[in-house]
């Protein structure tokens, strides 16, 4: 199977989601708050106690998580190395259940929606069902290589 | 042209991809070898339960993992051990001092001076004149009769939401009723110093101070319901009279309804400055920028 579009879509997946955290972070470095592009629920979510694990800000962990999945699917596209994909559908699954707790704490216990950590979420969702489908297509005997 | 399979009359016909039959006694027997191997490489692929294959141990690996991480996210392990850490404040407000008709001021309301501290429980500067400045203040001014003071929020620091530590912190000491000035000196003895908005004034964490100061928790915990909505309500409010009252740092200190620029002013400022309102004797405002403390519903 040739690899450059599934790369390339895959990759650029994992690319919005780094640009995404990257902001996120940047925001938290700077003391400042995100601007929310479609409603207000950035602010209250960034301020709320849930916006940092283990006195770290989430948004950093989204940018050590994005820019692994880069790495694993510039490596695949490079190698063709399957293995690769099935630790980026593992490490997409870990991150699609962190997601749903995250949203969760937005609709029910911040009471407050962040749009870029949604957005953040449907590029680890996507991601992750692009991933699946290009999976099983190199998992076709003979198509790998 | 002829082939080996058309010269020779005894061998089937060659069907179109069909291998082509081993020549000699050694590939038969390899043939052989591969063929048994295959066989019992699909027997035991068989014999294995779908839910033992790799992408379904992947899977779960995954699930599981990802819901380790959201457990230890949301702290349900360890909640006691932030909350059974408090530290006792080193020089707490005199309980006698505070005033049973308005839990949020210290010292007669007939002193002729009038010391407001517009502040956020977690502003670091605030807890330095909380913990360093307002004893002094207490001691040679409040004991003896001579000023009052009277706390007001001004919660920004989480950037003004209802559920942010500042605000929440700000509600919780309230609904600590006549224990707010206890409960005031835990949340600045308690104050992280590592920063602000990390968790540390989390729910469990106000509650754990509500108990060390003994708080009417029944009362408390009503208060505390549905996010303290009211409480929160009233500390939006005050915040935004401040804001209205040219307030932009904390803490900004109040000398009978005069704003000091200066931040958290040390006594050798402060002293002087209530000596000479003494000495001129300049009234305390009858009506400050702030209406009286809300107390527990």
């Amino acid at each position: 199977m040739a690899r450059g579009r599934p790369a390339l879509l895959l990759g650029g997946l994992a690319a919005a989601g780094l640009i995404i955290s990257l902001y996120l972070g940047a925001t938290e470095l700077a003391g400042t708050t995100p601007v929310c592009l479609v409603g207000g629920g950035c602010e209250t979510v960034a301020a709320s106690q849930y916006s940092h694990w283990f006195g770290i800000p989430v948004a950093y962990f989204g940018v050590a998580f994005s820019s692994v999945l880069l790495a694993l699917i510039a490596t695949w596209w490079r190698t063709g190395d399957g293995r690769l994909l099935l630790a980026g559908y593992a490490q997409g699954l870990v991150g699609i259940v962190i997601e749903l707790y995250l949203v969760y704490l937005e609709l029910f216990v911040i009471g407050a929606i962040c749009t870029w950590c949604v957005a953040y979420g449907a590029t680890i969702l996507l991601g992750w069902l692009a991933l699946v489908v290009v999976q099983r297509r190199a998992g076709r005997p003979g198509e790998e290589g | 042209m002829s082939t080996n399979s058309s010269s020779s009359g005894a061998r089937p016909p060659k069907k179109p991809g069909v291998q082509r039959p081993p020549a000699t006694r050694q590939e038969r027997r390899d043939a052989a070898r591969r063929d048994q191997r295959l066989a019992s490489a699909r027997t035991v692929a068989a014999k294995r339960p779908a839910w033992q294959s790799p992408m379904v141990l992947i899977t779960a690996a995954a699930l599981v993992l990802g819901l380790v991480v959201v457990v230890l996210a949301s702290g349900v392990l360890s909640p006691k051990a932030t909350v059974g850490t408090l530290v006792k404040p080193l020089r707490p407000a005199p309980v006698a001092l505070i005033d049973p008709a308005n839990p949020r001021a210290l010292g007669k309301a007939t002193a002729p001076v009038t010391v407001e501290v517009w502040s956020d429980f977690q502003c670091p500067a605030c807890d330095t004149f909380a913990t360093t400045i307002e004893p002094d203040l207490i001691d040679q001014y409040v004991a003896t009769g001579k000023a009052r003071i009277v706390y007001r929020d001004f919660a920004f620091i989480d950037k003004g939401a209802a559920n942010g530590e500042s605000h929440q912190s700000a509600a919780a000491a309230r609904c600590a009723g006549d224990k707010f000035w206890p409960f005031h000196d835990y949340l600045f003895e308690n104050q992280n110093p590592k920063g602000e908005n990390l968790g540390t004034f989390s729910a469990a964490f106000l509650t754990s101070v509500a108990d060390a100061v003994g708080v009417d928790r029944p009362a408390y915990d009503a208060c505390m319901a549905n996010g303290a909505a009211d409480m929160v309500a009233a500390v939006k409010a005050e915040t935004a009279q401040g804001t209205s009252a040219g307030i932009n740092q904390t803490p900004t200190i109040a000398l009978n309804g005069k704003l000091q620029t200066g931040g958290a002013l040390p006594m050798t400022t402060l002293g002087p400055a209530i000596d000479a309102l003494l000495a001129s004797g300049s009234p305390a405002p009858a009506a400050s920028a702030s209406p009286p403390a809300s107390t527990a519903p």
